[in-house]
């Protein structure tokens, strides 16, 4: 029985995620319908248990224990996505919501899909393998995030324990993402089953590769999507990561998921569905660990730059602005809420921890080269030499070329920022941080370098061409008669870029098919 | 129509199955060898006969013979947390109002005399370093 209702408290979750964002993105008229549906597959999960887990921490301290009352809310929140399906649909003909038709059109397209696809199972079960062997994770997992879970799943009084000073050691401030959910999954099974965890975490993992998959496949093609699966599990990391039940990967798959959101976002006529849900998931991210707080904060800041200061600024971009916000302004009161009034007094704020940044180390040149050394040998044990992952975005990049600037959307230019904003937060924090920057690194930087990983595979396999755009079609018989040869690839990319309209790289009757 | 591609699109697809190859038959191998570093079997074992006494216990004070400057110290303590959540356990150190305080030792001593020094009376002395303890009469926190 109790393998049964952990079960169905994933399933319960996932159908909550899955038919919002199936109401929002796909509604009554997929245009791809394989891929959206896939996608919205592969958000149900994040977005389910992210918003259950919300709404199960905030009822504790109503004294609203059971996980009944989350489950109702979180169904009544989904149902209101219901009027909306197909609202924000791209109806207008000339506008086909996505840049690519996205399915393979060759034997070749599909092996590599297949092989990308074997890789992934194999890694998944390899983190199975892993899991069975440690079912209660490593460190983080039973001195953080399972261990809380087990304070929140048993109930007055002891679920403030999660967030009593005296569990100072095991940082009371965190968020509760993982831990709220696999408490609330924990109620309803009743019973504190290991098997929860485990189940979060590979659904997470899964997720991620979805996402990937999926929104790569409808922003740049198939062929594109399996090579940048390839690059997305390179990092030797991400699998160990995972099987450990830390909350890294939840955090890598949520901004992940928000990133391809945003990214589809700007691609697509109206694409308001795509920034709300976008925004939902940034805030989630805040939700998920404490680094989601920059996530969050990087994301917005980029999002409302892009709007404001794009040269190519437009109304579209203001209305995927205030749709951005609107999902996730909620969720930063929420969290706001979290952090300034449920967290013990000493650790509120956005500082980590009670001893919190020290501004004077900001003119630290020693400090400074150490975390540049540390950052640089970290980054190169992401992988062995000759299948380092960063070899996976740069060799697509030499070989296949950066797609002409014109053809940039707006999306890649918010996630560009973000990217880029995240990036020297976490550096921010190894300058200013109170512990000496060396071991901090060496404890954390590991597990760091995976949330902003797949948001880069996105933006490096958005920006440049693919396979497709450089080939070349030769009509049989008169290659025969005069050889000519015409390229077929490129026929649509001398079209300027107009954010929602852009038209994609050979898409359409300029595309292979 | 007949398509053709650049031989570098070629060369680029084989060198990133052949890294992709490379890496997953490393991890599927890592993965077979992989070892649990902290087998909870055994602090389960260690910890059970302490759990009829916590039952209801929100929160227990923790003593220790492991200095908290030291590595030990946290590899000692998180996982008994972890085998005795949801009962919080707070160091002395940090002066918890409790009644009840685990003591948990790596080393056999004086384990009573070590309760004195901190105003504890002790309850029960379980195997391998487990000690029950509860505050004496008219001590405080």
């Amino acid at each position: 029985m109790t393998f049964v209702l952990t079960v169905f408290s994933i399933l319960v979750a996932m159908g909550v995620g899955g038919f919002a964002s199936w109401c929002m993105l796909c509604g009554r008229w997929p245009k791809h319908p394989i891929v959206e549906n896939g996608l919205c597959v592969a958000l149900a999960f994040p977005l389910g248990a992210g918003v259950i887990s919300l709404l199960h921490f905030f009822l504790l301290p109503l004294g609203m224990h059971t996980p009944w009352l989350a489950l109702v809310l979180a169904v009544a929140l989904s149902a209101i996505a219901w009027p909306f399906r197909g609202c924000w649909r791209g109806d207008d003909p000339d506008a086909p919501p996505v840049a690519s038709s996205g399915m393979p059109h060759f034997p070749w397209q599909l092996a590599l899909g297949m092989f990308s696809g074997v890789v992934f199972i194999a890694l998944f079960l390899s983190a199975l393998s892993i899991q069975r062997e440690a079912p209660h994770g490593a460190w983080d997992s039973w001195a953080i995030w399972t261990l809380r879970a087990k304070f929140l799943a048993a109930g007055e009084p002891f679920w403030r324990n999660a967030l009593d000073p005296g569990f100072g050691l095991s940082h009371p401030e965190y968020p509760l993402s993982t831990s709220s959910f696999i408490a609330w999954g924990w109620k309803l099974a009743g019973d504190t089953t290991p098997l929860l965890p485990r189940m979060v975490a590979s659904l997470y993992l899964l997720s991620l590769g979805g996402i990937v998959l999926c929104a790569l496949t409808l922003l740049r093609g198939f062929t594109q999507a399996s090579l940048g699966m390839l690059a997305l599990l390179s990092p030797a990391a991400l699998i160990t990561v995972s099987a450990a039940l830390y909350a890294d990967v939840p955090l890598a798959t949520t901004l992940a998921a928000s990133s391809a959101l945003l990214l589809l976002s700007y691609s697509t006529f109206r694409g308001e569905a795509y920034a709300l849900l976008a925004g939902v998931l940034a805030g989630l991210c805040a939700w998920t660990k404490i680094e989601g707080l920059i996530h969050l904060i990087a994301i917005a800041f980029a999002v409302v730059v892009v709007s404001f200061l794009s040269p190519r600024v437009g109304r579209y971009a203001r209305t995927r602005l205030i749709a951005f916000a609107g999902g996730a302004l909620p969720l930063a009161a929420f969290i706001a809420l979290f952090r300034m009034v449920l967290t013990p007094v000493g650790v509120q704020g956005l500082a980590n921890g009670s001893d919190g940044l020290r501004w004077l180390q900001l003119a630290d040149l020693g400090r400074f080269l150490e975390v540049i050394r540390t950052g640089t040998k970290m980054l190169y044990e992401m992988g062995p030499w000759w299948a380092h992952p960063l070899l996976f975005l740069l060799l697509p990049l030499l070989f296949l070329g950066l797609r002409s600037k014109a053809l940039w959307s707006a999306g890649l230019y918010v996630i560009g920022l973000a990217w880029l904003l995240i990036c020297g937060g976490y550096f921010a924090v190894y300058q200013l941080g109170a512990a000496e920057a060396g071991p901090m690194m060496i404890n954390s930087l590991d597990r760091l370098l995976l949330h902003p990983w797949p948001m880069l595979v996105l933006l490096v396999f958005v920006s440049i061409h693919s396979p497709e755009d450089l080939a070349i079609a030769v009509d049989r018989h008169e290659a025969k008669q005069k050889g000519r040869r015409t390229k077929a690839g490129l026929a649509g990319n001398a079209t300027k870029d107009s954010g929602p309209r852009e038209p994609g790289p050979g898409r359409g009757k300029g595309r292979l098919a | 129509m007949r398509f053709h591609y650049s031989p570098k699109i070629y060369i680029l697809i084989l060198a990133l199955c052949l890294g992709a190859t490379g890496f997953t038959v490393a991890r599927l191998a890592s993965a077979a060898n992989y070892q649990d570093s902290q087998p909870f079997r055994v602090q389960s074992s260690r910890l059970a006969p302490l759990q009829p006494y916590l039952a209801n216990a929100p929160k227990i004070g923790y003593l220790t013979n492991v200095s908290n400057e030291n590595d030990a110290y946290t590899r000692l303590y998180f996982p008994t947390q972890y085998v005795l959540a949801p009962t919080l356990l707070v160091p002395l150190q940090m002066n918890p109002d409790v009644e009840l305080v685990l003591g948990n030792f790596t080393r056999q001593e004086d384990y009573k005399a070590i309760g004195q020094q901190h105003g504890l009376e002790l309850v029960q002395e379980f195997p391998m370093g487990v000690v029950l303890y509860r505050r004496a009469q008219g001590a405080k926190p």
